[in-house]
């Protein structure tokens, strides 16, 4: 991560020079970049920076550039008082402001919130689909289906019996069903 | 030669599988090497077929058309659009690498199974050049056997359960299906007295509304169980589970293109009317297989079956596509289904190669592959991506397409579909990550062989195409342009007509009438003033 975080560094240098702020006698080159593009702003640029830069230009420019710059210098500090002169005081503040601290350490816990309320959810949800809908009720309405064929061939197969003599009375007792049908009718 | 060019690409893989019969069981190499010959050979003719073809053409070409059995009016007739000259491209393309991937992962039953191969191959090639439904049927059924027998004897450890699954499963369809046909015939014979199977001259009959409904919804469940549409698509995950991997890769790769090119053969221009009918029916259906699959691929444990059930999500695609009955719509759902051969029939042979290095498929077993195996964790991410239908792969033209179609008939279709491109993203991208990113803790990885000069052979046409169809797809949507016309132009003249006929004044006849001209509905006829 050293060289990312050294090549960023670097780059970030080289942006800041692409905007002097005018007190110091610089242009913001990117102030009208995109005008060509946004014809809207193009007609509103004619009056919106140029009113702004003649009112408030110097004195906020300088106060804003003093505050960052300020504001900076102190947190450096900090982060090098906490973390390398006085570890101790990394943990008197995690205690001191805990709920803060905990919030910050979790990154908001939007992954768990995310974990809980849309991924278990979907995840279970698509469980159940896969194995109570396709492997219970579709497939069990089939494989009910042809195990219902099956025991009712299992019933069936005792006719089967492959005796020539119960064979011939039900064939006899067929023949005779059918002529006192004839005859009867 | 010419002429005879579709007879010859559906019959030579046969000539293959008889030349294997006479080769001596032990002879494994000379088996293998012949019959990659064979394929290889097919997949040049199918090079040839596509130089020759005329892209701006209308109708069908290179036509052949004998009598078979004439007392019947069964004729051998075929001949190929560009909707059918994509498929047997994918089907010449997929079969040879089939071959060589299975070179060293078949060990038993060597010459049975590439005779299956070549065999299968056949019926697939048969069923996208036939235009005599009977022929078309005879194809259909025959390509059930070899692959019954590839999944039935080289599959995994529940093969004999998913091999019987998935017959019974297309039988039941397929016998539906052999009722309308009959039906058709016999209706054909009632209007003009002469006995025909042919497509062609099905296309212009006037069939009754209340009859297409009913042929519709036969031919209609015959080709959802194959492509398959929720709910019909349980066979799917025990079948490609099981298969061995180049039964696998056929299987998604064309078998599932056979409901989806049915369809659009017979279902859309022969009974256009009931087609629409059945589109708020087929587009949901379609919608629910789209989230289904996706939610069911992103909580399986197996990459294997992972990929199953994606397929559901995918041809949901194509379905949905389809069914928006405009030239985008249809053209997305042609090139999906392409594209779909493509990316799961690659997915499959990944999943197969690293099957063959661990003997297990299970996502828990893996993990960090990127370290061990950078080649095959670069082409596994490839395909992966392209499978979720990132810009500049295939997956990205054909889904686009299909949504584009589709929002210009339902947008609120198109808006829930739209939401399966994000669940695919969610399954693919987390099992990637969960099976060649992190961590190497499994010491069994750590010492796992990339991949060797063959597989790379067998996954670097496949990334080719990828990006062939993802940057510069004009030469496949030229080609099949015509034909998508041709069908939405039928579809759509039906049922302007009988609007027109409807919609102005018209009288009702209960005897015969002029059919060109006047509407059956429910025995009756109506014609215009």
């Amino acid at each position: 991560m050293t060289i990312p975080l050294i090549i960023l560094a670097i780059l970030s240098i080289i942006g800041g020079w692409v905007g002097i702020p005018h007190v110091l006698g610089g242009g913001n080159r990117f102030e009208k970049f995109l005008e060509p593009v946004t014809n809207a702003s193009h007609h509103a640029g004619e009056a919106g920076p140029a009113l702004a830069s003649a009112t408030y230009s110097s004195t906020i420019e300088l106060v804003l550039m003093a505050a960052s710059v300020i504001l900076v210098l102190v947190f450096i500090y900090l982060a090098y008082y906490v973390y390398n002169k006085n570890i101790a005081a990394a943990g008197k503040l995690r205690n001191s402001f805990s709920v803060i601290h905990k919030l910050l350490y979790g990154k908001y816990f939007i992954d768990e919130f995310y974990g809980a309320v849309i991924v278990r959810p979907v995840v279970n949800g698509s469980m159940f689909l896969w194995k109570v809908f396709d492997v219970i009720i579709i497939d069990g309405l089939l494989n009910g289906l042809a195990i219902l064929i099956g025991d009712m061939s299992k019933g069936l197969r005792p006719v089967q019996s492959g005796n020539m003599r119960t064979y011939a009375t039900i064939f006899l007792l067929g023949v005779i069903a059918i002529i006192g049908y004839v005859l009867l009718r | 030669m010419e002429k005879q060019i579709l007879t010859i690409i559906t019959f030579f893989p046969l000539l293959g599988a008889i030349m294997l019969l006479i080769v001596p069981k032990a002879r494994h190499d000379s088996v293998k090497s012949i019959a990659l010959i064979i394929a290889f050979v097919t997949f040049l003719f199918s090079i040839w077929l596509y130089a020759m073809f005329e892209p701006l053409a209308p109708g069908m070409q290179f036509e052949v058309n004998i009598p078979w059995i004439s007392g019947f009016g069964i004729n051998y007739h075929l001949g190929i659009d560009g909707i059918s000259l994509l498929l047997i491209l994918l089907t010449t393309v997929l079969s040879m690498i089939v071959i060589i991937s299975s070179w060293n992962a078949i060990k038993t039953g060597v010459k049975g199974y590439f005779i299956s191969m070549l065999l299968l191959e056949t019926g697939m090639l048969g069923v996208f050049v036939s235009l005599d439904l009977f022929l078309f049927y005879v194809f259909w059924e025959v390509m059930l056997i070899p692959m019954y027998f590839i999944i039935g004897v080289w599959g995994g450890p529940r093969k004999i359960y998913a091999a019987i699954k998935f017959v019974l499963f297309t039988m039941f369809g397929s016998l539906l299906m052999l009722v309308a046909i009959l039906y058709l015939f016999f209706m054909y014979y009632g209007y003009y007295n002469e006995y025909s199977f042919d497509m062609l001259k099905y296309y212009s009959m006037p069939i009754p509304l209340g009859a297409q409904t009913y042929i519709f919804i036969a031919f209609a469940l015959a080709f959802a169980i194959k492509v398959p549409i929720w709910p019909f698509h349980t066979w799917l995950p025990d079948a490609h589970v099981e298969a061995p991997t180049g039964g696998s890769v056929i299987l998604a790769g064309v078998l599932l293109k056979m409901g989806t090119y049915g369809f659009v053969r017979i279902c859309l221009p022969m009974f256009p009317e009931a087609t629409v009918k059945f589109i708020p029916l087929i587009s949901i259906l379609a919608l629910i297989g789209i989230i289904y699959g996706a939610l069911v691929a992103m909580v399986q444990r197996d990459v294997k079956s992972l990929v199953a059930f994606s397929s559901v999500s995918h041809l949901g695609f194509v379905m949905l596509g389809m069914m928006a009955l405009n030239t985008q719509g249809l053209e997305g759902s042609v090139i999906q289904m392409i594209n779909h051969g493509i990316s799961t029939g690659a997915l499959f042979l990944i999943v197969g190669m690293i099957y063959e290095r661990r003997h297990t498929r299970m996502i828990s077993d893996f993990g960090g592959l990127s370290k061990s195996m950078p080649v095959f964790s670069t082409f596994f991410m490839i395909i992966a991506l392209s499978s979720i239908g990132l810009p500049l792969t295939n997956g990205f033209v054909g889904e686009f397409l299909i949504l584009l179609g589709t929002f210009h008939s339902n947008q609120v279709y198109a808006i829930i579909g739209a939401s399966g491109v994000v669940l695919a993203a969610c399954y693919m991208l987390w099992m990637l990550q969960r099976v060649i990113f992190g961590k190497l803790t499994k010491p069994e990885n750590k010492n796992l062989k990339d991949l060797d000069g063959r597989e790379k052979l067998v996954l670097i046409p496949l990334v080719i195409l990828v990006f062939w169809i993802g940057v510069y797809p004009k030469p496949f949507l030229s080609r099949m342009e015509p034909a998508v016309k041709n069908i939405i132009g039928t579809v759509q003249t039906a049922n302007q007509a009988n609007e027109d006929i409807l919609g102005g004044e018209h009288i009702t006849y209960s005897g015969n009438a002029d059919s060109t001209r006047c509407l059956n509905i429910e025995g009756k006829w109506i014609c215009p003033k």
